[in-house]
């Protein structure tokens, strides 16, 4: 093969991306970016302030908003990690495949990760991990009424277990364990209820405090695309059970919603 | 009309498929085969050729889901073959230019072992894409899909030209890599 000819195969580039391009990129102005530095600047210089140190942990997460917590709440929770708690229920509930995508409250998009950050709760003295994924909205598949997500929006999601500092995840998360900064994947991701919350050892979490989105459990609820290939739960999708790129499962979730 | 009804039609073999087609995607297919030929009368020449062409694939195939990419492909196929073809277009040289490119993201050019079938290098170059952030993908796949220029890519983007010819370079060296590490002897 040579220059043109590929030149010709770039048509198998996935229609996905085609039709991305298509759409107009948001233009940077410069102005625009030395103001967003300026807003960095003073916002980590607030949040250096803000942020009481916890032990060795604190340097990373000095640039982190501090977590505020609702009345409702009744534990407390500080960025870091910490083992998966033993007594969290890890049974996945059952879901026909078919179901994975008719819930109402669910917001399926293709998204890249932007962010990630563990947080320790602490239930009046027996602790958990979370993390909380910043995701960039590339392209939204189905989103429930009263929500807009439209293309470069930003959209945090509570994820089940602790991933950012590196720490293996818990049996049961084997597909969020390839979640790292800037991987992109088509996510499905349930609006929290308000009244939404955790309740363990006399302390409750009320889940919206720390995020408006939720995955249920770290198998079923993500197609992400690595470098070793697409990682999701092929036994779940049997229906793209044969997908080996992030293309054949957006044909797929569209088949799937119809 | 949604693309399934319009699909729906092509696969009834209803002429009106044709029609709804070119009131959803005319222009956009237009404009595609325009920055390739750029020649009005070629482009929609390209386009017509197009429709007939999408007449004689739906069926078999049913593009319900990603209609305009399926006839964007065919566009782009069709405008480089006339490119080809007719060099009173005088377009062939930057088909050339863009074909030196890609050259060199071939990992070896002159040693033909096998040739890659149009899976697995269609997983490879989407592999590839994926790993990109959004605004590299889009500038590689304006570049080598829509056939833009560097000055196109610019403007559209908002960033300057080197930049943009900065980011192709590093684009094309690390598709050369991801052929490389597949095994993709092409």
């Amino acid at each position: 093969m040579n220059g043109n000819e590929l030149l010709d195969k770039m048509e198998l580039i996935a229609p996905a991306y085609i039709e991305a391009a298509e759409e107009a990129p948001k233009r940077k102005r410069p102005w625009l970016r030395w103001a967003a530095a300026a807003a960095a600047c003073i916002a980590a210089a607030i949040g250096a302030i803000a942020i009481i140190p916890h032990g060795g942990e604190s340097e990373h997460h000095t640039q982190l908003a501090p977590i505020k917590l609702s009345e409702k709440s009744t534990v407390t929770v500080e960025y870091g990690f910490c083992e998966p708690a033993a007594w969290r229920d890890t049974e996945l509930t059952p879901y026909t495949e078919r179901e994975m995508f008719s819930k109402s409250n669910t917001v399926i998009f293709m998204g890249r990760v932007s962010g990630l950050a563990d947080v320790k709760i602490d239930f009046n003295g027996e602790k958990d991990c979370r993390c909380i994924a910043s995701l960039y909205v590339e392209k939204v598949y189905k989103q429930p009424y009263g929500c807009a997500f439209e293309q470069g929006d930003g959209i945090d999601v509570l994820l089940p277990c602790g991933i950012e500092m590196g720490m293996p995840v818990p049996e049961g998360a084997r597909t969020i364990e390839y979640i790292d900064k800037t991987r992109l994947g088509i996510f499905i991701v349930q609006k929290l209820e308000d009244g939404a919350c955790e309740e363990h050892n006399g302390a409750v979490l009320m889940l919206k405090d720390l995020a408006p989105y939720v995955i249920e459990d770290g198998v079923r609820w993500a197609f992400l695309s690595t470098d070793d290939g697409l990682k999701f739960s092929r036994s779940d999708y049997p229906g793209a059970k044969d997908a080996i790129a992030l293309g054949d499962i957006e044909k797929y979730v569209q088949e799937m919603l119809g | 009309m949604g693309d399934n009804e319009i699909v729906e039609l092509f696969l009834r073999r209803d002429e009106a498929a044709i029609e709804r087609t070119a009131e959803k995607y005319g222009g956009r297919l237009r404009s595609l085969a325009y920055g390739i030929v750029t020649d009005r009368q070629t482009a929609e020449e390209c386009e017509n050729d197009a429709y007939l062409e999408a007449w004689d694939s739906i069926p078999p195939h049913e593009p319900r889901s990603y209609l305009y990419a399926f006839l964007a492909r065919i566009v782009r196929h069709i405008g480089l073959d006339r490119c080809r073809e007719r060099t009173r277009l005088k377009r062939s040289a930057y088909i050339v230019e863009l074909s030196r490119e890609l050259q060199e993201c071939i990992p070896a050019p002159d040693d033909t072992v096998r040739l890659i079938d149009d899976m697995a290098l269609a997983e490879a170059i989407n592999g590839f894409l994926g790993g990109l952030s959004a605004e590299k993908r889009g500038v590689f796949i304006r570049r080598y899909f829509h056939l833009d220029s560097i000055a196109e890519i610019s403007h559209r983007f908002g960033i300057s030209e080197s930049k943009v010819k900065s980011m192709l370079f590093r684009c094309r060296n690390k598709l050369r890599e991801r052929l490389e590490k597949e095994g993709c002897e092409i």
